[in-house]
């Protein structure tokens, strides 16, 4: 314990810097940032909930309780998706990296350095967290007012913490037989397809059923095993009812506690990259080797898969899960513009890193920096548009996907040039790309999701009067932001060609 | 024909003159060394004369070309190499993955990837499938030393090439070097090791606090120095280090 508090009380979490004052308040920093993730995904999801449960309420026919049946449905989503969100991360931050090495020499035992890089972990698991609590707290209210939601709360907070404990003795499980590179690969997919593949059997199971009775007969069984106690990625709900369930959560976290402090005393920390043995040299053009080198640049940092699928693979459960598309967009435009510029930032770092390789070539500043903006753009728009073409499938087409696909693609484009921006401002103190790129103060992300969920969310309200006027100044002010950053990184590359940076 | 020319080259940061009003001149086909203690203004100057920072006074010309830097650096820069002081290459990068780019870039034609081929198998690169970020300081050196070489570019400014290096390596690139040179290339090197500078420089200037306090051939030197000796003996005595090595070696007997 006491060389956890030596950990906290000394900062060595999240960024390391030689400039100490800096490195202090990018701690901060991205602390901040996920909190306020945190509370965006809180406020939202119990906004999105209370609208749909708050009709439940009260419904109950022949023993099914509807509002529960819905909130364990939605739990048992955001339960799975928190713990192997929880395993993808943690297994990133128990590779090898620089500040690890420089902890494996000191004398520490390696169950606290574990510990230590899991709650750094955590700190970027907030949004998922922020979401369990969300649904217990918009079914406590529905079921019982205020009282019953922080009752609900709580059960949340310890359900969670059985979560945590699983997820990260998983991932040290994992890290310690396997590659990090394939375990973290192997575990986005898992949760991918566990997400599809959860919303397909469900609906499957509901939807193929010949006529009421024998919807409502699938509907009571899947009632019965939703609230068993088999069912551990439901105890927030079942525990709000039944506080036998909140004491198995503490069980199950003290057990899975212990096994991952035991895996964790024997850690290894394997190197995070295997190669394949291929060389193959090939010739291409300048504009395209640009390209293929930012490309190559965004899909091998440790968090892409993280950052280009988790918005788009939350807003199509979403869509499905709601009757109008806008809502499968709602939470994906805003979520993903700060991905956006997290991209961009980690396309940017490694140019900054090679500073004096990239700028001794033959590139022009708009081959430079072209490819940075526009590459996390057209994929995140790529990627919106088959969230689009899925809820259009699966729900039906509406014209908002028009207006919603043009606001994401300004709204990444003002994110991107905003990510490129505060590195050329920002250069990498570390070779850490991931980290590096994580940076961005809190004041940007405020911004881009401040308005991208506000031209959002003045498109949902379009018919008042002051939802257009939302509408338009969050545009106005995106705009002004393109503006200003194009200008600021033209800036901030002159300065660096001055020494100023 | 000459090839640097720089003429009152100063830059500062903020209050801080790093380069004072240093004046420069080296030929084709000549090993020109760059010398002088740490933070002397050594790498600044080689950023000033590859365009990697802006000076701010002086004037400055590269391969016939004045003042390259901004509006005619791309001209410029296709006809020079850089090795940086700090290995530092793209971490996502494998290593083949970076001379891909670097081809791409400078648009070589088929003898440059011939070359290259042949400068891997010299340099005993086989780790061409690592990340960039998985290699090892001298393995990185090795690679972006590969990425020059194999253009064979009129100018190689060359910060601290050997650091990293193993010996096999330091030398076939020294004498590598030393062709390029009587090819009729521009060397154009900073190194500490002083020895490597007096066996293969044809010219050397030492930079102390931003101002060239010495330049010139050997002889020319121990001229300006007024003393025989090694390039070791000469350096510590321009830059004023001799006797404070003297006092120091002194207290720490005592």
């Amino acid at each position: 314990m006491r060389e956890l508090k030596l950990f906290l009380k000394y900062g060595l979490f999240l960024q390391t810097s030689s400039r100490k004052k800096k490195a202090r308040a990018t701690r901060r920093t991205t602390l901040l940032v996920q909190i306020f993730i945190f509370v965006y995904f809180l406020g939202f999801t119990v906004f999105i909930m209370d609208m749909n449960f708050s009709r439940l309420a009260g419904s109950t026919v022949g023993g099914v309780d509807f509002l529960e049946l819905t909130a364990l449905y939605w739990m048992v989503f955001a339960g799975g998706f928190f713990v192997i969100g929880t395993i993808g991360t943690a297994v990133y931050v128990l590779s090898m990296n620089e500040e690890i090495e420089f902890l494996l020499s000191l004398p520490l035992r390696r169950w606290t350095i574990t510990v230590y890089q899991i709650f750094i972990s955590f700190i970027y698991d907030l949004p998922m967290f922020g979401m369990l609590v969300a649904v217990a707290v918009a079914y406590g209210y529905a079921k019982g007012g205020v009282p019953f939601a922080i009752w609900a709360a709580v059960s949340s907070v310890f359900h969670t913490l059985f979560l945590l404990a699983l997820g990260v003795y998983l991932a040290t499980f994992a890290a310690k037989r396997i590659s990090t590179s394939v375990a973290r690969r192997i575990f986005i997919l898992v949760q991918s397809l566990a997400v599809i593949g959860f919303v397909f059997t469900m609906n499957a199971y509901l939807e193929n059923a010949s006529g009421f009775e024998e919807v409502f007969k699938r509907l009571s069984n899947l009632y019965g095993l939703l609230r068993s106690p088999l069912n551990v990625l439901g105890y927030s709900i079942t525990g709000a009812d039944n506080p036998a369930y909140i004491l198995f959560s503490l069980a199950l976290a003290a057990l899975f506690g212990y096994l991952f402090i035991r895996e964790a005393k024997t850690l290894g920390f394997s190197v995070f990259r295997k190669s394949r043995g291929k060389v193959q040299f090939s010739r291409m053009g300048k504009g395209m080797a640009i390209i293929v080198k930012d490309l190559k640049t965004i899909f091998r940092a440790e968090n892409s898969l993280f950052l280009l699928l988790y918005p788009y693979i939350f807003g199509a459960f979403m869509g499905w899960s709601s009757k109008e598309p806008v809502y499968a967009l709602l939470v994906a435009i805003p979520i993903s513009s700060l991905y956006v510029m997290m991209e961009s930032s980690i396309a940017t770092t490694p140019d900054l890193i090679a500073w004096q390789v990239t700028r001794a070539a033959p590139l022009k500043f708009r081959e430079i920096v072209l490819g940075k903006v526009f590459t996390p753009v057209i994929i995140n728009f790529l990627l919106a548009v088959g969230v689009v073409l899925f809820s259009t499938i699966f729900k039906g087409f509406s014209w908002l996907a028009f207006p919603l696909l043009g606001i994401a693609l300004f709204e990444h484009i003002a994110a991107s040039l905003m990510g490129v921006e505060y590195i050329f401002a920002h250069p990498p103190r570390s070779e850490n790309v991931t980290r590096e790129s994580m940076k961005a103060s809190p004041w940007l992300t405020f911004s881009i999701m401040g308005l991208a969920g506000g031209a959002i969310f003045g498109l949902a309200v379009k018919e008042k009067w002051w939802g257009l006027l939302i509408l338009i100044g969050s545009l106005s002010l995106t705009a002004f932001f393109i503006f200003k950053s194009i200008k600021g990184v033209r800036k901030k590359y002159e300065e660096l060609m001055k020494g100023m940076a | 024909m000459v090839t640097i020319k720089a003429k009152g080259l100063t830059k500062r940061f903020g209050d801080f003159v790093a380069v004072d009003h240093i004046d420069l001149e080296v030929k084709s086909g000549k090993i020109f060394a760059f010398l002088g203690p740490n933070g002397a203004g050594k790498t600044t100057t080689i950023k000033m004369l590859t365009g990697i920072l802006f000076h701010d006074e002086g004037e400055l010309e590269i391969l016939g070309v004045r003042n390259p830097y901004p509006d005619r650096e791309i001209e410029v820069k296709k006809r020079f190499g850089l090795i940086p002081e700090e290995p530092r290459i793209y971490p996502y990068f494998k290593g083949y993955e970076f001379l891909n780019f670097i081809m791409a870039v400078y648009e070589v034609d088929d003898r440059v990837e011939q070359r290259m081929k042949e400068l891997l198998e010299a340099f005993n690169i086989d780790y061409l499938d690592k990340y960039v970020s998985d290699m090892s300081h001298g393995m990185k050196q090795k690679l972006l030393l590969v990425s020059v070489l194999m253009r064979e570019p009129e100018i190689m400014f060359l910060d601290e090439p050997t650091v990293g290096l193993d010996a096999k390596s330091a030398k076939i690139l020294k004498l590598y070097l030393q062709r390029l040179a009587q090819e009729g290339k521009t060397v154009f090197m900073t190194t500490h090791i002083l020895e490597i500078a007096e066996r293969m420089a044809d010219e050397i200037a030492i930079i102390n606090k931003g101002k060239i306090i010495a330049q010139g051939t050997m002889e020319e030197l121990r001229e300006q120095a007024g003393t025989e000796g090694t390039l070791e003996d000469l350096f510590l005595k321009l830059t004023g280090q001799e006797e404070e090595i003297k006092r120091i070696v002194e207290e720490l007997k005592e």
